[in-house]
């Protein structure tokens, strides 16, 4: 047998009255508007973009890598093995002599060398023209410029975020220490594409450490550059809680 | 993210979902969930960004075990938790409080106002404050449960589907949370005759001079 639903408090004559007249006679929780609704799940559409995006750049970084590889091997192959190796040529075939040394690399030279580097010099292009870090790259050597790729944007991404995330998760205890972190990151990636989630934790991180003049200039600039952007709302309300107050005068 | 089938049990049964769709099912039931584990208005649009960057990251792992909504809540409750713990957020909750009292406090204070007289309203919103502070004083899981059925009148059914427990469970959990309710509420109650002593000791203080 199914038990009676409970009586609610606020008609329950058995509960007291100051207990009624708290939970009141209205509903709580108010629905989302329509206009709500289509900007959040807009914002979400565009937040999901982003990642969307990398997943294809991976997916490019993994072709040009591949392509990369055969022709470099197919360069080497070109170089080391002599011209006109019978054995070669037959090794291609499903040669039977295995014991021949030249046997070893006969598929690299099958193929022309002259049309993979055209696909791979094309996509190293389009991938090293991502934004890239202005430091923390080693000096490329002589021996590996030639396999060099400059790192691409995935690789830009996964490290921006994580720079970040050290600094969030520093930034209840030590915001000095955030702080650090988020400038090193605004060093290494001045237009990066997290640029603004930057901007946002520095905000808190010079909020926490008193330094809220600091903290409004660097809000505001965010202001100025996220006009129509996600997080305009969120600038402005950081702005407000900023507001000089009286106890601030004592800051330097 | 690929689209994640949903298995049988589920409203969504048969349904492919991935993080488009679920946005656009979902955002009203994230929204009201939010708002039942005390995220205020003023927070309530980032909070959901943050669920559904959340559902993003894991729809993955969802493994149909449980109701897609079953996920959502457990997934608004996590969300509303970090979002309580932040100090910024005690430090931003004041700073609305005393800036944009309406907002902080919720819709109810407005209804209340439009339709009583001055006294009434301001009594009303005194209530509203009042209540406000008492379920802040409330954990989260508690404070949800308590919100849904007395405050919103979400019947019992329902919640025990929405939380995938038998409905014996939604009336034991409900039993406890009404409890906690009332001790939060001696808790403030207390709170607020201490300040109010506090003051008035200060003022006969102040008039002594």
């Amino acid at each position: 047998m199914r038990e009676r639903e409970p009586v609610r408090m606020r008609s329950d004559e058995s509960t007291p009255a100051e207990l009624r007249g708290l939970v009141g006679s209205s509903r709580w929780s108010r629905p989302m508007s329509a206009e709500t609704r289509a900007r959040s799940v807009a914002r979400v559409e565009r937040l999901v973009a982003v990642p969307a995006a990398a997943g294809l750049l991976l997916w490019l970084k993994g072709v040009a890598i591949a392509a990369s590889v055969g022709v470099v091997a197919g360069v080497v192959a070109a170089y080391t093995l002599p011209s006109h190796t019978p054995a070669s040529a037959n090794a291609g075939l499903g040669s039977t002599a295995p014991s021949q040394p030249a046997a070893r690399a006969p598929r690299v030279t099958e193929s022309p060398t002259t049309t993979p580097p055209t696909v791979t010099s094309a996509l190293a292009t389009t991938i090293g023209s991502a934004p890239a870090p202005r430091k923390r790259l080693s000096p490329p050597s002589s021996a590996t410029k030639p396999t060099s790729i400059e790192p691409p944007l995935e690789d830009s991404l996964a490290r921006e975020a994580a720079m970040l995330e050290e600094a969030r998760s520093a930034l209840d205890r030590a915001p000095a220490e955030a702080l650090a972190r988020l400038d090193e990151h605004a060093a290494d990636f001045p237009t990066g594409a997290l640029a603004p989630e930057r901007e946002l934790l520095a905000i808190e991180a010079l909020r926490r450490l008193g330094r809220f003049a600091d903290a409004r200039r660097r809000g505001e600039a965010l202001l100025a550059s996220s006009r129509g952007g996600l997080y305009e709302d969120r600038v402005r309300k950081t702005l407000l809680l900023l507001e000089p107050r009286p106890s601030e005068s004592a800051q330097p | 993210m690929p689209p994640v089938r949903i298995p049988g049990g589920d409203p969504d049964e048969g349904r492919q979902v991935d993080v488009v769709s679920i946005p656009a099912d979902h955002a009203d039931f994230v929204y009201l969930s939010l708002q039942r584990f005390g995220v205020r208005p003023a927070d309530l649009e980032d909070l959901l960004q943050e669920v559904f960057i959340v559902v993003h990251r894991r729809l993955g792992t969802f493994d149909g075990s449980s109701k897609m909504r079953t996920w959502l809540f457990g997934i608004c409750m996590r969300v509303a938790a970090g979002h309580r713990r932040r100090a910024f957020h005690r430090y931003e909750q004041q700073a609305s409080r005393s800036s944009d009292e309406q907002d902080a406090i919720g819709p109810l204070q407005s209804a209340a106002a439009d339709t009583a007289s001055p006294e009434e309203a301001a009594m009303a919103a005194q209530q509203r404050a009042r209540l406000l502070a008492i379920l802040d004083a409330m954990d989260l899981e508690p404070r949800g449960l308590f919100v849904m059925f007395e405050l919103d009148e979400v019947p019992c059914e329902e919640i025990a589907e929405l939380l995938g427990v038998p409905i014996g469970t939604v009336y034991s959990r409900l039993h406890a949370a009404r409890k906690a309710f009332q001790a939060a509420t001696q808790r403030v109650l207390a709170r607020e005759s201490s300040r109010s002593a506090a003051a008035a000791t200060r003022a006969r203080r102040g008039g002594a001079r």
